[in-house]
């Protein structure tokens, strides 16, 4: 793991120096694109919620910025990469700094009908993906049953007339971190469709179906079975609209996973919505409810015996807050999120049945690109 | 307009324009366009040409890294000759007295009013000069939403929001105050454009052969300002002669030393 984030920082920092390296009227004059976001973030929670608690329960700072570049060589053909820092008492994860790179790959846009993209990509699934930059998402938070796994594949996308579409091969399942085995990448479809009745109203579905599980499970959990004879099947739902000042959306994903003794099946949603009350002022609000499967398959240690964990954690939880654009590039939000818990746990670690978190969020988007072409 | 603006920013420019008028009918100048039968004003011509570093016209690519689902996804490519598309991103403006440079009513109305379309999911046109006072149309032509916006303190106190409105609609914003006014999309933020709100009706831009007229410009002495957004603006010195042609040019940017007036 050590190695891998060591590898991680590398690549940003020899791209950053080569960035840096590269004379400024070179970038000004190339076919470059290269810009980020820079967040400040400020949390202060109680210590009575696996969801929202930061720090303990102790208030929080945290620091991130997230860069991205694209090049151009040939007209439609773009390579991009996408990386992030992000630092400070405030993370979910037990690391305080994490230097990650959630997406990279080559794009060849053939026309708006036809678009076919490599790398390390969006999830098919849900979409939710574009909100995960603080300057698109109305909130601070972002639903727990949304999974951020960047998968590697290859997928087309496009649309025509009212329809839109989105196919892959992808090498990871739409797994939530915490909830289910680290998977193990193998390559499985995923497909994702929408339809656009009226401007602003769109429908969308999407699907994916294989192995969830990894290969380091231990046999005799397996059941005489492969790991990757497990799938998992998710199918999700969503629809957005918006007009004037509104803007509501709302996901919906079924998730069946194979099990020993069968299948468990989970469900989340949630549904959003924005208010524009002035050019600079906004309020938001969104409500979650995820029952969805919590999988462990375990052995005790020295012996054969196998037990798997497969039951569905069940909570709801609402934001609700409001933006202030400082100027185009620079918006501060406030929120207010609380959660409430029914699972009946007593794993260590577990933290509660419900609790809250306040943060405060000040971002910044920059074009570094304008920042090379202001200082020629 | 966002609905919560007072209608007191459509009603101001209302009164200004017509106190204005009121104004300018009782104390009637000598105009050149012979609107009010007076001494025929002494009028000469700006010409010349523009040539633009292909620094600010480097092609930026076309790629959003994440973008919601739906049509729309697919950003437009970029114009083909972005050269071209960067010289019609050059404004040519005149500063000076503001009396010397009062113009006739005819000429001052063409400028006061401009149209910014949505248009392949970029503002066309990209840079829009119109002279203080003008109302300025956002017509959505694109089978998606747009939400245009700007926080600029010369799109007022509180700028604007115009919210999103479908194809075939438009919303439009009074611009009482000169300057830069910066205008955005925050559904696309790669889209953006700005509406130089001027003193005088007193521009041009170049066409597609470099070439721009200033025509039926009073006699006297002024500074010629060539305008690009990622560039300081650069000033220069002309006197106009009445009936005779006063030839400019500019390059973009400006050579290091070349600073005067030709």
């Amino acid at each position: 793991m050590r190695a891998v984030r060591m590898c991680r920082l590398g690549i940003v920092v020899v791209t950053l120096g080569v960035v840096a390296a590269i004379p400024t009227r070179v970038i000004a004059q190339s076919p470059v694109l290269l810009q980020g976001i820079v967040d400040g973030e400020f949390w202060s929670t109680n210590a009575r919620s696996n969801l929202l608690t930061r720090n303990r329960g102790e208030p929080a700072g945290l620091g991130r910025i997230q860069m991205w570049g694209a090049y151009e060589p040939l007209p439609g053909l773009v390579a991009y990469a996408q990386g992030a820092f992000e630092g400070g008492s405030a993370r979910y994860e037990a690391d305080e700094q994490e230097v990650s790179s959630d997406q990279f790959g080559l794009r060849y846009t053939a026309s708006q009908h036809f678009v076919i993209d490599a790398g390390r990509l969006t999830p098919v699934i849900g979409t939710f993906a574009s909100r995960h930059f603080s300057t698109r998402n109305p909130l601070i938070g972002e639903p727990d049953g949304y999974s951020l796994d960047y998968p590697l594949g290859v997928e087309v996308f496009g649309d025509a007339y009212r329809f839109d579409y989105r196919a892959a091969m992808v090498s990871l399942p739409t797994s939530h971190a915490g909830y289910e085995p680290s998977p193990t990448p193998r390559l499985r479809p995923a497909i994702g469709g929408g339809y656009t009745p009226i401007v602003g109203l769109r429908f969308g579905t999407s699907f994916t179906v294989g192995p969830y599980l990894n290969r380091d499970v231990p046999v005799a959990a397996l059941k005489g079975r492969s790991w990757s004879d497990f799938h998992q099947r998710v199918i999700a739902f969503d629809a957005s609209f918006s007009h004037g000042y509104l803007e509501t959306h709302a996901e919906a994903a079924r998730g069946r996973y194979d099990i020993p003794s069968g299948a468990i099946t989970g469900f989340t949603y949630y549904g959003e919505a924005k208010y524009t009350l002035t050019p600079r002022f906004f309020i938001a609000a969104r409500a979650e409810r995820n029952k969805y499967p919590f999988i462990r398959p375990t052995t005790t240690t020295g012996t054969s015996t196998a037990t798997w964990t497969a039951r569905l954690t069940d909570f709801v939880d609402g934001e609700f807050g409001g933006g202030y654009r400082l100027s185009p590039s620079t918006l501060i939000k406030a929120s207010v999120r609380g959660d409430r818990w029914w699972v009946r746990n007593t794993a260590p670690g577990f933290l509660g049945q419900g609790g809250h978190a306040v943060a405060l969020q000040v971002s910044h988007a920059f074009d570094a690109v304008d920042w090379f072409d202001r200082n020629r | 307009m966002h609905p919560l603006k007072p209608f007191v920013v459509q009603l101001v420019p209302a009164l200004l324009a017509s106190t204005i008028l009121a104004a300018g009918v009782a104390f009637a100048r000598p105009s050149h366009s012979g609107a009010v039968a007076s001494p025929r004003r002494t009028t000469g011509r700006i010409e010349g040409t523009v040539e633009i570093s292909s620094a600010l016209s480097a092609r930026r690519p076309a790629f959003r890294i994440y973008s919601d689902p739906g049509m729309g996804t697919v950003p437009s490519a970029t114009p083909r000759d972005p050269a071209i598309a960067e010289l019609h991103n050059v404004v040519l403006y005149l500063e000076g007295d503001p009396e010397q440079l009062n113009s006739p009513p005819a000429r001052l109305d063409k400028g006061r009013h401009g149209s910014m379309a949505q248009r392949d999911e970029r503002f066309v046109p990209h840079v829009l000069p119109v002279v203080q006072g003008a109302t300025v149309d956002f017509p959505n032509e694109d089978d998606v939403y747009h939400n245009v916006f700007s926080l600029s303190s010369a799109a007022g106190p509180k700028g604007f929001d115009l919210g999103r409105y479908p194809k075939g609609t438009s919303r439009s914003v009074t611009f009482t105050r000169a300057g830069t006014v910066q205008v955005a999309c925050h559904i696309h933020s790669d889209m953006s454009a700005i509406i130089l709100v001027l003193a005088n009706p007193y521009f041009a831009s170049p066409d597609d052969n470099h070439h721009f007229v200033i025509d039926d410009v009073p006699e006297g002495d002024y500074t010629i300002v060539g305008w690009h957004e990622r560039i300081k603006p650069i000033n220069r010195r002309i006197h106009v002669t009445a009936g005779q042609t006063t030839p400019v040019d500019f390059n973009i940017p400006l050579p290091q030393g070349d600073k005067g007036a030709r």
